[in-house]
């Protein structure tokens, strides 16, 4: 995995960190603009040992901040809607079998 | 005139009941005073419950709400660019990190979660449009 797909996701990651910890919408748009800050700053690194260690800075800060309930969507694993309703067991009777 | 229109609605009640099952009718709940003086004559017995079910989203609704998404998204500058087929970076302008909250707002619209995987897989609103109509749980 290239370190553009590694610091996307930490982006990602911390975004969705900070909207689990933010009370409210317009509290996380200037977390938000904060993080987005944070990642432009380092944008033009090119060194490749520089790149790992801002790489395992940022995880170990999304390790720290980790939230222990985080938002789940309804549908998702361990969402409150996960694996409801599912479609009904096959309740027809097996075939008939002629011996 | 309480009396007779409690006797009235018992006797609507007694008459309409065979009509239907007796476990979707309820001629006890229906004449109570209170309520028998809201209902219609002809909504008198619909204490059935009316579940339904996801309809599924349409490629239109789903086109129409990730473009309204997109151009209310403050760095799309030109909204004229914005159509069904335009790609993140290369037509909008955004940059990889706008794509990522891109994806993001897509994904709280829908209200579903995008594994990392896909979500680094999608540049363009056909390529969302597309994972969107794929999910069976997307509203």
């Amino acid at each position: 995995m290239s370190s553009k797909t590694t610091v996307l996701r930490l982006y990602r990651r911390s975004l969705k960190l900070s909207l689990d910890w933010a009370v409210h919408r317009y509290l996380w748009r200037g977390q938000a603009m904060y993080i987005r800050s944070l990642f432009e700053a380092n944008k033009h690194i090119t060194e490749p040992r520089m790149k790992r260690d801002l790489i395992r800075e940022t995880e170990d800060l999304l390790e720290k901040w980790k939230h222990p309930d985080p938002y789940r969507p309804p549908t998702a694993p361990g969402g409150s809607k996960y694996e409801r309703n599912l479609p009904a067991p096959i309740l027809d009777p097996p075939p008939k079998m002629t011996l | 005139m309480f009396r007779t229109a409690l006797l009235r609605s018992a006797r609507h009640a007694v008459r309409a009941a065979p009509r239907y099952q007796s476990t979707i009718a309820r001629p006890a709940a229906r004449s109570s005073p209170f309520q028998s003086k809201h209902i219609a004559p002809a909504a008198r017995f619909q204490a059935v419950r009316c579940y339904s079910a996801h309809a599924g989203l349409t490629r239109d609704e789903v086109e129409g709400r990730i473009m309204d998404l997109l151009k209310n998204f403050d760095k799309v500058t030109d909204l004229s660019k914005v159509n069904v087929e335009s790609h993140f970076n290369n037509d909008l302008g955004l940059d990889s990190l706008d794509t990522v909250e891109v994806v993001m707002a897509i994904e709280e619209e829908f209200s579903l979660e995008i594994p990392d995987k896909q979500a680094d897989a999608i540049h363009s609103v056909k390529q969302a449009v597309d994972y969107i109509l794929a999910q069976p749980d997307a509203h």
